[in-house]
């Protein structure tokens, strides 16, 4: 038996948040980050036989334990995905942060210049730039950065970002469409793995 | 930037991305007259758009976690790991002290607590752990090479895992390698020539089982103080080096060794160093330079300069060893340079060759030492019978059903109008035959076909009433079915939808008919002209002009679903049509490359398109399946996940997916995705097909039955049904119910070659050999096919005529050569015909090696694991053939042809009282009595009492 963030303690501090609960991001995140240890853990592990099957299962398993939309009152899903991406987009961008400046050693040493060029090329640092890039779209067109904000944040499929930001599908995949272009664009060149 | 100029640049590139590639320069041109700068900003987002490929489509999560794995992978240095070790548990055993270390990693003598033994703990090297991909080839080589059984091999135990590092348990060797021995100098020629022998034997034995050991050399080669050789690594040697997944092998052995130490270069074969494809006379090679090496104290090629050692060995010829080594015999000369030849043509072909050469036994009296006590029980020959039953259908099912339903779901978006057209039967059985292609360019007939396959479907899916059955496409294609006349006997279809396409500029003209097969008269037609640039145009005119045909009409609420197709790029549309088409035809092997290709170009051109991903899974699946190479499976299985999490409301992407987890095995989630096609799709016939086939793996027979029972109650009219419920009767052992079955199907399908070669097994599995025979004839009459042959070979096999069943084994295994069962039926007659005994052993050998490739995939396979025991325990390798046994009887307690293998297994290995036991189970559970009387098996029972009375006392 895991004992573990329910499902219940984050939908809880979701809708803290939601209302207005700053620190509730606070004890959010220990959660998440937990589970993307455990995430992180089984990429290890060998029973990961196809990575990409597999990691999709696994993220969406991830997701079905961090959030449980039955457990939640909340009186509009559409608000709780919103939320959702949201919290998940803030924590994973703190997280990187963190990660990265320790790897940068935080002063220490001077990197060495191939492991420069490794960070430079971390799916961390990618990470950033694209927090950063999505800002920036959203001061040109804010629904195109919300929907990637529930895609690629949180997960969300393309009926449930329709449902959040109260569209049709159709008007979501062109605006996915539209904004990965635009965003892959931002970041330069060969940016398939993101 | 201003909101305005923003909305109109994406205003443009939207109108942009719906027209075709090649309309967009002039529709921008145009619209963008004297704005050069809004130009290159919509063309440089369009450019954007193609190659940003999966870019983001990976969840945010997913990255995070990906790079922790990474950074968490820097864990304790090998050296740190040892020290701490050294005093540890690991799993059951105790680790006592290290004996050594290098390229392949660390070795430590322990104990295993368990069985009390001492054994060698070898851990790989640390890269090996942290790339899965490295990892899962690893286990697979490694597994395979633990099949090996021989004195001169060291066993492989187990492969473990201690704190996210691999290791390998085997047997603990002590003595010294010959790396050690030969610094001493040449070796007396007797040792050397034995020690050769022994090697060679270790080959022999590898090589039958299609292992390559690729790094053969004397640190590779264990001698003991008693002078027994053990070969260390056996197929380990390629995994050791970086692999990438496309890359050849030895080409990136090469640049590794390079760079690096010498390593093993020195032993290494020509074309290996050339990054040619390496086969077992690579081996040979490397045995020839060991035994130069015994022989004369130095190596073929001295030079230690790694540039130039590579250079000698792919240009000069080694110096003679008598040169070196007077006392060399001048015919062991011969063995080595011959077995140094350049040309792998030019060397010994078989390790046997070599060891004839070196003056050793034959094989039979070699291989009989280690088993001797035991085969002493019962003289010679004993073996299975061969009577493969029947592929009938076994197997079949889910590769029959491959063929996905990669069509949208429609579902009741048409309804049913009260009896429209006149002339029309009341029950509509249809089949919609490829357009046929006037002129045309490349690639035509592959969109007809793949139009009539996604015409048909949308047809299937409009009919939700049931007074239409449509035959899917992949079916007619299946049974190569080409005109209404073929239709109609094959599937008893009543109407067929035929038509014909025709290019004329950039337009193309259509014309399709209504005809009633019995008569060929056409009872509607149409004809249509459209711009070629418009696929979805062309589909849904024919969808709905053959919808009106047949007297459907379509709801106008419900049209824009109807006409969805998953896509709005129509060159995507267009690719994805002709790919469908080619993997109709996936028999010719290059169809299938070429449908790969389309289905990548349709999702170049739109990264999003669902049903594109899986129709590529299906094509890698395809590819698996003519390959058996396991690389296919990866891809399959990643392209359907792909299109699942594209979309996962379609169902095709859950079919796909689930084909794939039966495919491997993995049942229960099979069952999960089967089920939410039906959620989807209700009428879906694979879906259901699916479902039951995995209920079936899991024994779960009554929900199978119901299931195919409900795929009946929706289609009464079509054969496959039928086919699978009898399949399933079959199987667990209800034959009666499975020939009355089959005997529909053949009804249903009276040009249906497989509906007689399976009512041909039941009615042998009855004891009716006469009529099984017939019915197995006129399969072949129909279609040559490698199961009739087979099965008529096993009827023929059990009427006591051998020789005549060899024909047809030998002709069974030409059509089908990768099936098992088939070269293991074909050893069965050899055995008993006295002129061809000798080929059975190597029959044998193939039919484990074949099966054990299929448990690759598929591990939990009760039926080739099944096999595979029989083939052992016919080889003689009892261990491995009770293992497997068990574990096959483990996953399917009930199969009635398992118990009988069993009885055969064990009696082969003298054990006659569990023989018996097993008879008894499979005669009371249904196996026919009349083919245990005719195994010639059982001869050497014959005047036994507990045998006869077994057979006495079961007489259907």
């Amino acid at each position: 038996m895991r004992r573990a963030p329910t499902a219940h303690d984050v939908t809880l501090l979701l809708q803290a948040w939601g209302d207005g609960d700053k620190e509730a991001l606070d004890r959010l995140a220990p959660l998440i980050y937990r589970e993307l240890h455990i995430l992180a853990k089984r990429f290890m592990s060998r029973e990961r036989r196809d990575h990409t099957l597999q990691a999709t299962a696994l993220v969406n398993e991830t997701y079905l334990r961090l959030v449980d939309i039955h457990q939640a009152n909340w009186q509009d899903r559409a608000h709780f995905f919103a939320i959702c991406a949201r919290a998940m987009r803030q924590i994973l961008v703190d997280h990187v942060r963190s990660r990265g400046s320790i790897k940068r050693g935080g002063g220490q040493q001077p990197l060495q210049l191939e492991e420069a060029l490794v960070m430079a090329e971390s799916p961390y640092s990618k990470l950033l730039e694209l927090d950063d890039a999505l800002n920036r779209l959203a001061a040109l067109d804010q629904r195109k950065s919300r929907v990637v904000e529930l895609r690629f944040f949180g997960g969300l499929s393309v009926e449930e970002t329709a449902e959040a930001l109260k569209t049709s599908p159709e008007t979501v995949m062109r605006d996915w469409k539209m904004a990965k272009a635009w965003l892959h664009r931002e970041l330069g060149d060969n940016q398939n793995g993101a | 930037m201003e909101p305005e100029r923003w909305s109109k640049i994406e205003g443009l590139y939207q109108a942009a991305l719906e027209r075709d590639k090649s309309a967009r320069d002039a529709f921008l041109a145009n619209a963008c007259a004297g704005d050069d700068a809004l130009r290159r900003e919509v063309e440089s987002l369009l450019a954007h758009d193609e190659q940003a490929g999966n870019f983001l489509e990976t969840p945010a999560i997913e990255i995070a976690a990906e790079a922790l794995a990474l950074e968490n992978s820097d864990l304790p240095s090998a050296a740190e790991r040892g020290q701490r070790l050294a005093q540890t548990t690991v799993s059951h055993y105790r680790i006592r002290e290290k004996l050594g270390g290098g390229g392949m990693g660390v070795v430590y003598k322990a104990e295993d607590a368990a069985l009390g033994r001492s054994v060698a703990l070898k851990f790989l090297p640390d890269e090996f752990s942290r790339d899965p991909r490295k990892l899962e080839r690893f286990r697979r080589e490694a597994w395979a090479a633990s099949s090996l059984n021989h004195p001169n091999i060291c066993t492989i135990y187990e492969i473990g895992e201690h704190e996210g590092r691999l290791f390998i348990a085997m047997e603990l060797v002590e003595g010294q390698t010959l790396a050690e021995k030969l610094k001493a100098g040449p070796l007396p020629i007797e040792e050397a020539t034995d020690i050769s022998r022994q090697i060679g034997e270790a080959l022999e034995e590898a090589h039958e089982h299609n292992i390559v050991h690729r790094d053969l050399k004397p640190a590779n080669v264990m001698v003991t103080p008693k002078g027994r050789v053990k070969i260390l690594d056996f197929g380990l040697a390629k995994l050791v080096r970086p692999v990438e997944p496309d890359a050849p092998t030895e080409e990136i052995a090469l640049k590794t060794q390079v760079g690096t130490v010498m390593g093993t270069v020195p032993y290494m074969a020509p074309e290996q160093l050339r990054g040619e494809p390496v086969d077992t006379r690579a081996d040979l090679y490397a045995l020839g330079g060991v035994l130069y090496e015994m022989a004369t104290g130095q190596r073929p090629f001295p030079e230690t300069q790694t540039n130039r050692l590579i250079a000698d060995i792919l240009t000069t010829l080694p110096r003679p060893p008598r040169e070196l080594n007077s006392q060399v015999p001048a015919e062991l000369e011969t063995v080595v340079l011959k077995a140094l030849t350049k040309e792998p043509s030019g060397r010994y072909q078989s390790a046997r060759e070599l060891l004839v050469d070196l003056g050793a036994p034959s094989t039979a009296t070699q291989r009989a030492l280690p088993t001797a006590r035991k085969v002493a029980l019962h003289p010679a020959p004993v073996r299975r019978t061969a009577m493969i039953l029947l592929v009938v259908g076994i197997g079949l099912a889910i590769l029959a059903s491959l063929v996905l339903f990669l069509v949208p779901a429609v579902r009741r978006h048409f309804i049913t109008a009260p009896s429209v057209s006149q002339g029309l039967p009341s029950k509509k059985q249809l089949a919609v035959l490829p357009f046929s292609v006037i002129g045309g360019a490349p690639g035509d007939n592959a969109f007809s076909r793949g139009l009539a396959e996604t015409l048909a479907a949308k047809l299937t899916q409009i009919s939700a009433g049931h007074s239409l059955q449509v035959v899917p496409v992949s079916d007619l294609a299946a049974q190569h079915v080409e005109t209404a006349r073929q239709a109609q006997k094959v599937f008893g279809v009543n109407l067929v939808l035929t038509g014909s396409l025709e290019r004329a500029g950039d337009r193309v003209r259509i014309s399709y008919a209504l005809v009633d097969p019995s008569t060929d008269r056409q009872l509607n037609a149409k004809i249509l002209t459209l711009a070629a640039s418009d696929p979805f145009g062309i589909e849904d005119q024919v969808v709905e002009g053959s919808a009106g045909m047949l007297g459907l009409a379509v709801q106008s609420a419900q049209r824009r679903e109807v006409e969805s197709h998953g896509t709005q790029a129509a060159d995507a549309f267009q690719e994805y049509l002709k790919g469908l088409g080619y993997l109709q035809n996936y028999e010719r092997t290059e169809n299938i490359d070429k449908a790969i290709g389309s289905f990548q170009s349709a999702l170049k051109v739109d990264s999003t398109y669902t049903l594109a991903y899986a129709a590529l899974g299906q094509a890698y699946w395809r590819k698996y399946g003519t390959t058996e190479n396991t690389a296919w499976v990866d891809r399959a299985q990643e392209s359907c996940g792909h299109a699942v999490t594209l979309n996962p409301k379609l169902a095709a992407t859950h079919l796909c997916l689930g084909i794939m987890e039966s495919g491997t095995g993995q049942y229960a989630q099979a069952i999960g995705e089967f089920k939410k096609v039906l959620d989807i799709e209700p009428t879906s016939t694979f879906a259901y097909e699916g479902l039951a086939d995995a209920q079936y793996h899991l024994k779960k027979f009554r929900e199978a039955e119901a299931t195919y029972r409900r795929a009946i109650s929706i289609r009464p009219n079509y054969w496959a049904p039928y086919n699978w419920l009898a399949v399933l009767y079959f199987n667990i052992g209800d034959t009666e119910k499975a020939a009355e079955m089959f005997r529909k199907v053949t009804k249903l399908a009276p040009e249906n070659h497989q509906a007689f070669y399976n009512l041909g097994a039941a009615d042998f599995m009855l004891g009716q050999w006469h009529e099984a025979e017939e019915m197995l004839k006129r399969s072949v009459a129909i279609h040559p096919n490698a199961t009739a042959y087979s099965n008529l070979g096993t009827v023929i096999f059990y009427e006591g005529r051998f020789q005549q069943s060899v024909g047809y084994f030998e002709k069974a295994v030409q059509l089908k050569p990768k099936d098992p069962m088939l070269w293991g039926n074909l050893g069965d007659a050899y055995k008993w015909t006295p002129s061809d005994a000798s080929k059975a052993r190597a029959a044998y050998l193939k039919a484990a090696a074949l099966a054990r490739d299929g448990l690759r995939v598929n591990p939990s396979s009760s039926g080739l694991l099944g096999d595979l025991a029989l083939y052992e325990a016919h080889i003689s390798d009892f261990k491995h053939a009770m293992q497997h046994l068990g574990k096959a009887l483990s996953l399917s307690p009930k199969d009635v042809q398992l118990m009988y293998y069993g009885a055969i297994v064990y009696h082969l290995s003298g054990q006659k009282t569990q023989s018996l036991h097993y008879l008894r189970k499979a005669l009371n559970s249904g196996y026919p009595v009349q083919a245990v009387r005719a195994d010639p098996e059982w001869r050497v029972l014959k005047n036994d009492p507990a045998f006869q009375g077994l057979i006495a006392t079961n007489k259907h």
